[in-house]
């Protein structure tokens, strides 16, 4: 009967000791989660219609159902020829001229640059202007033609199914034709590749109702051992610094107050990270792909200048933002965020509003956002990256 | 003569009410031993509300509980009101969790407070060049030229004189 009044006493501190930690955790989860909100609107950066076959955040694309043998045998051909063709980005040499056709956030356009690429470097000449080498940067092998490479087309084949179509030509070279489908068995993305070196010579990407989006293709190549004309280091070519974890610099950004997905909409994931410090500061760079779309979202500290020339203001969800011709950018709580992508305006449109400036309500946060918002900034505060 | 047994100690503690509180005091006003012993008791008692129940006389009390015949479990009372270094223990430890995490749950409440960035920072003009070629190198893709810009961020006229508009069929 004696050892009955100690054991209240035991259970107390062991519940205590357990269940209080545990229970405040569940609450800074929640409240961690009930910051991500996004506001809806149906106002658009470039006018044009909110897309409606974009797919929800995180869906995966399912494949159909195999029906015979023959299109089982071209899917893992498709699969196998995009592979060899990110390998062929790295390792060709070659050079040729580029010409990339799209439909950019102030009306269509076309960029022609000259190319040359040998032994792990590329050089860029964009019209009539100096040879940049462009790509290289922290010393990474070059590699990527009209944006097949090998994290790229991992992300294609998670969402798509690459399917092998067949030969044809294309800039006097004999292709192999890869088409890549949706779930429902539309046109994505159609590739020609090089029959011999299996080099991407063209991609065209096809927008779920509006037709071709992008026409990228060599209008000129040769392969072979080439001279590639003294460049001087592109802009971008130094100081940025790769990210090994891109959601744990996501989080660290989270935790200075903003929510920014890890999923962007059109099912663009997070796939890299970088950091760079510019004239005005630090730099945070986020990828987001699908495997054909990509999106590079650039967030640093400040706020944009009241006059923007160049660029064309306009109000989404009742933010201001500036749009040129594959940028966006906009500020907003202490935050500059610029996008730069390759993806058409419906889904440049999209990606806005899910972004801080114009997604997050004002509204204040609650209890639980309040302990949620502490718990972020007590963490980024331990943090050693930061 | 039958005496009070354990009617005594009813009768000192108050316990003892209409008839039987009657033939108690009865026989107390004509047994000389039953007053002795009832007078020895209250003595006694008194003697443990002075004590207090304090845990170093827990001894005392036991021997003049044994000298006055009484049954140890009045130990009981006294040793259940004071903690047990083990219980002491628990509870110390219970404090010290409840205390932690409370106050990490109050650091975090505090911390959460206010606007998130309100700071507006300095002015800044996106390096939109700089940016394109760090898209195309995560990419894979060909690095967007610069749209011209009368100022603002650093201009490259070559790139801006490559593209050209087109319109497509």
């Amino acid at each position: 009967m004696r050892s009955v009044p100690r054991r209240p006493a035991l259970l107390l501190s062991i519940v205590a000791t357990i269940s209080v930690p545990g229970a405040l955790t569940a609450l800074a989860v929640l409240g961690h989660y009930q910051h991500e909100s996004a506001a809806s609107s149906v106002q658009t950066v470039s006018g044009l219609p909110v897309p409606s076959g974009l797919p929800e955040p995180n869906a995966r694309a399912e494949v159909p159902a195999i029906v015979t043998q023959a299109q089982a045998r071209a899917r893992a051909r498709g699969a196998a020829l995009l592979r060899q063709a990110a390998a062929a980005g790295r390792t060709a040499a070659y050079q040729g001229v580029e010409s990339i056709a799209d439909t950019t956030m102030t009306g269509p356009g076309t960029m022609v640059a000259r190319v040359w690429h040998r032994g792990g470097v590329t050089v860029m000449q964009a019209g009539s202007g100096r040879p940049e080498q462009a790509y290289d940067s922290d010393g990474r092998a070059t590699e990527g033609v009209f944006g097949v490479t090998t994290t790229m087309v991992g992300l294609l084949e998670n969402r798509y199914v690459p399917v092998y179509l067949g030969t044809g030509t294309t800039v006097g070279h004999s292709a192999l034709i890869v088409a890549v489908r949706r779930a429902d068995g539309s046109t994505a993305a159609r590739y020609w590749l090089d029959a011999k070196t299996r080099l991407p010579l063209r991609r065209d990407l096809y927008g779920a109702s509006a037709g071709v989006v992008s026409d990228e293709r060599f209008t000129r190549v040769r392969f072979a051992t080439t001279t590639i004309p003294k460049a001087a280091a592109g802009p971008g070519s130094t100081g940025w610094a790769t990210v090994a974890s891109p959601v744990r610099l996501l989080s660290e950004l989270n935790g200075s107050g903003f929510r920014v997905p890890r999923t962007l909409p059109g099912n663009l994931s997070l796939y890299a990270a970088s950091r760079a410090r510019t004239s005005s500061g630090r730099v945070a760079d986020f990828g987001f792909s699908d495997g054909l779309l990509a999106v590079s979202l650039f967030v640093e500290r400040g706020s944009l200048p009241r006059k923007m020339p160049g660029w064309r203001a306009e109000r989404v969800s009742g933010h201001l933002v500036y749009a040129a011709q594959h940028e966006v950018t906009m500020s907003g709580r202490g935050f500059v965020y610029t996008l730069v992508s390759n993806a058409p305006p419906p889904t440049v449109d999209a990606v806005v509003r899910a972004l801080p400036p114009s997604g997050s309500p004002a509204a204040p946060p609650g209890i639980l956002g309040r302990m949620g918002r502490g718990f972020d900034r007590l963490v980024s505060v331990l943090d050693p990256f930061r | 003569m039958s005496h009070l047994g354990d009617n005594l100690s009813a009768l000192v503690d108050g316990e003892l009410t209409g008839t039987d509180l009657d033939r108690a005091n009865a026989h107390l006003a004509a047994c000389e031993r039953c007053r002795g012993d009832a007078a020895a008791l209250r003595a006694l008692k008194s003697q443990l509300r002075g004590l207090g129940g304090g845990a170093g006389h827990a001894e005392l009390t036991s021997k003049l509980l044994a000298v006055a015949g009484q049954p140890p479990e009045y130990l009981d009372v006294a040793a259940d009101t004071r903690l047990s270094p083990g219980r002491r223990r628990y509870f110390v430890w219970g404090a010290l969790s409840l205390a932690v995490v409370g106050g990490v749950g109050a650091a975090a409440f505090g911390m959460g407070g206010g606007q998130p960035g309100t700071r507006p920072g300095p002015d800044v003009v996106p390096q939109t060049e700089m940016f394109s070629v760090q898209h195309a190198t995560t990419s894979g893709d060909v690095p967007f030229p610069e749209p011209s810009r009368s100022e603002g961020s650093a201009v490259r006229p070559h790139q801006s004189a490559a593209r050209v508009p087109v319109r497509r069929p």
